[in-house]
């Protein structure tokens, strides 16, 4: 398939671009700045994907429109741009996805796969105050956002939703938590298990060529409808029980559902397994030093 | 003279800056990123060309101009973005230096004035080899921007008598390049028919667009800086009709190493002398015609 990536010159994108090489697609990488390292066998084009002219250029680019788009251009979570004005999160993030949607909708492009997060799920925030109505969290857990950019995830997959109302394309919202790469797990590690340990909004995380894989299976796979996905891995990323680190950080929420225990993730990922046929294959236990 | 360069950051406006500084003249480096390589006796300073005002800074008490900026192809950014950059670069650089009162633009146009590399639709040229007179058979957006770039050129001189040459080179191969480049044409030696078997030694090229500098008694002209031997093992004769299908006999005549394209008018009027010939530079395992 020819397909386009924006964003293809960060991270999660840097993966998704190798992996779907890999797999034989065309690829085009939809960029903010040129890539540092390009992936041998994938194009690019530099596009500010908040201008909607840009973006109808690159998926309709020298005569050729893109048969699927995956959509990872976004300002992420990541320090030092997640110190960026919010309004420009949201700004930059919430436009780019819907340029996006809007330019599939005039090509005729069939399948959309963008990215939204665990940031839809931000009770971590409440200060242990606000719990989910239950664990494992799923694509059924209600919303709850604090900040500019959790907001622009979930437009990100209204937008999804939009654009499979309007034209029936596939558009799948891709969920990751904490995202690490295999060279960032030792750093992630002794975060995790430092003197002031770091937590993020779950104990779940994704493994980035594990989520690249999904990203493949999602633009792949026909007949997907319009769907949210959890991309996490099976275990917590955690040394205590996950009922131990739900009860710590929650122990001013009132009565909590905890359907985990023991090494188990908080999130489940059972939805993403069986549409997609995708499974983790990359543990952090795997990266531990021995 | 005092010269600014604009794009003198970028290959070829780096080999001008520094064979003009080597030459005597006052180099101004009007770009806006800085260089990346050393140039010694050249003067940076940061201007955008879609910035009137910045040119207008960055070009006071020059005597002339070098026109180099510009997207360099239309394969790495949406087409109206080429087009538009390329040529609204030309004409806020015309309209500072008439502002200015400066005499003389030198602008790097391209062999794409005639719009082959990065066609939409297979042509074939008019007739062999091409030269100055060849109408432009332009359709993507690269080559647009340099046709639009040289009318804007004529049209100021016509309203003030600027001097304005346009210097048309095609690839542009650095001493270092001449070996990989000679074993990739050697591999697929009908490649090069997209532009007309055409090179110019780097060296070579930073001396014509001085010369055009120089003879400050040509007022507006255009003039191809291309070497007077074809970058191909094989007559054109043998390989034009292989590539262009429609070409029938019209290149019958270029046997020997004839090019594709003729630098006459730059032997006519700048007295160019090619120095760098590729069949001395380059190892041979094969003879080739001589």
């Amino acid at each position: 398939m020819r397909i386009v990536v924006t964003g293809g010159s960060g991270i999660v994108g840097g993966f998704v671009v190798r992996n779907l090489v890999a797999a034989g697609h065309d690829v085009m990488n939809v960029t903010r700045r040129p890539p540092r390292d390009p992936v041998p066998g994938a194009g690019f084009v530099q596009v500010d994907t908040t201008e909607m002219g840009q973006v109808v250029g690159a998926l309709k680019f020298r005569g050729k429109i893109a048969d699927a788009v995956i959509h990872l251009a976004a300002l992420p979570n990541v320090w030092p741009v997640a110190a960026s004005l919010p309004t420009e999160v949201w700004r930059i993030n919430a436009l780019s996805v819907y340029n996006v949607a809007e330019a599939c909708a005039q090509l005729g492009i069939g399948k959309l796969v963008e990215t939204s997060s665990v940031n839809v799920h931000q009770y971590m925030r409440s200060g242990g105050t606000i719990a989910p109505p239950r664990w494992p969290m799923d694509e059924t857990t209600p919303n709850w956002v604090i900040n500019a950019y959790g907001l622009s995830k979930i437009a990100g997959e209204a937008t999804a939703r939009m654009l499979h109302a309007r034209t029936g394309a596939q558009a799948i919202s891709i969920r990751p938590a904490l995202v690490i790469a295999p060279d960032e797990y030792a750093m992630r590690i002794s975060q995790m298990r430092g003197d002031r340990p770091k937590t993020w909004l779950s104990w779940s995380y994704s493994d980035a060529e594990d989520l690249a894989e999904a990203y493949r299976l999602a633009i792949e796979k026909d007949d997907l409808g319009c769907e949210a996905l959890y991309i996490v891995n099976d275990d917590a990323f955690t040394d205590a029980p996950i009922e131990t680190c739900i009860m710590q950080a929650y122990r001013d929420a009132g009565p909590l559902d905890i359907g985990v225990k023991g090494h188990a993730a908080d999130i489940a990922n059972a939805k993403a397994k069986a549409m997609l046929g995708w499974k983790p294959r990359h543990s952090w236990h795997d990266y531990e030093k021995r | 003279m005092k010269v600014v360069v604009t794009g003198g950051s970028g290959g070829i406006g780096h080999l001008v800056c520094i064979d003009l500084a080597q030459h005597g003249h006052e180099v101004i480096n009007a770009t806006r990123s800085a260089p990346k390589l050393p140039q010694p006796g050249v003067k940076f300073v940061q201007a955008n060309t879609s910035d009137m005002g910045e040119l207008v800074s960055a070009f006071a008490g020059a005597d002339a101009v070098m026109h180099i900026a510009a997207i360099p192809n239309p394969m790495h950014n949406p087409a109206h973005v080429v087009f538009n950059e390329n040529t609204e670069g030309t004409y806020n650089v015309c309209e500072a230096c008439y502002a200015l009162g400066i005499g003389s633009v030198i602008y790097a146009s391209s062999i794409n004035h005639l719009g082959l590399d990065f066609r939409y639709r297979d042509f074939t040229p008019d007739y062999f080899p091409v030269d100055e007179e060849h109408r432009t058979l332009a359709q993507d957006p690269y080559a647009l921007s340099k046709v639009a770039s040289e009318e804007v050129l004529h049209g100021f001189h016509r309203r003030c008598g600027m001097r304005t040459i346009s210097i048309r080179p095609p690839a542009v191969i650095l001493p270092d390049e001449y070996q990989r480049r000679f074993d990739a044409n050697r591999r697929y030696p009908l490649t090069a028919g997209g532009f007309l078997w055409t090179y110019v030694d780097a060296r070579d090229l930073a001396t014509l667009f001085r010369l055009a500098l120089e003879h400050t008694e040509l007022e507006d002209e255009v003039i191809y800086g291309t070497a007077e031997d074809a970058w191909a093992e094989r007559p054109l004769a043998e390989l034009v009709p292989q590539y262009f299908k429609q070409a029938g006999n019209k290149a019958a005549h270029l046997t020997g190493t004839d090019a594709g394209v003729s630098n006459a008018k730059a032997k006519r009027l700048l007295g160019f002398q090619q120095r760098f010939y590729w069949r001395d530079i380059v190892k041979k395992r094969v003879t080739s015609i001589e």
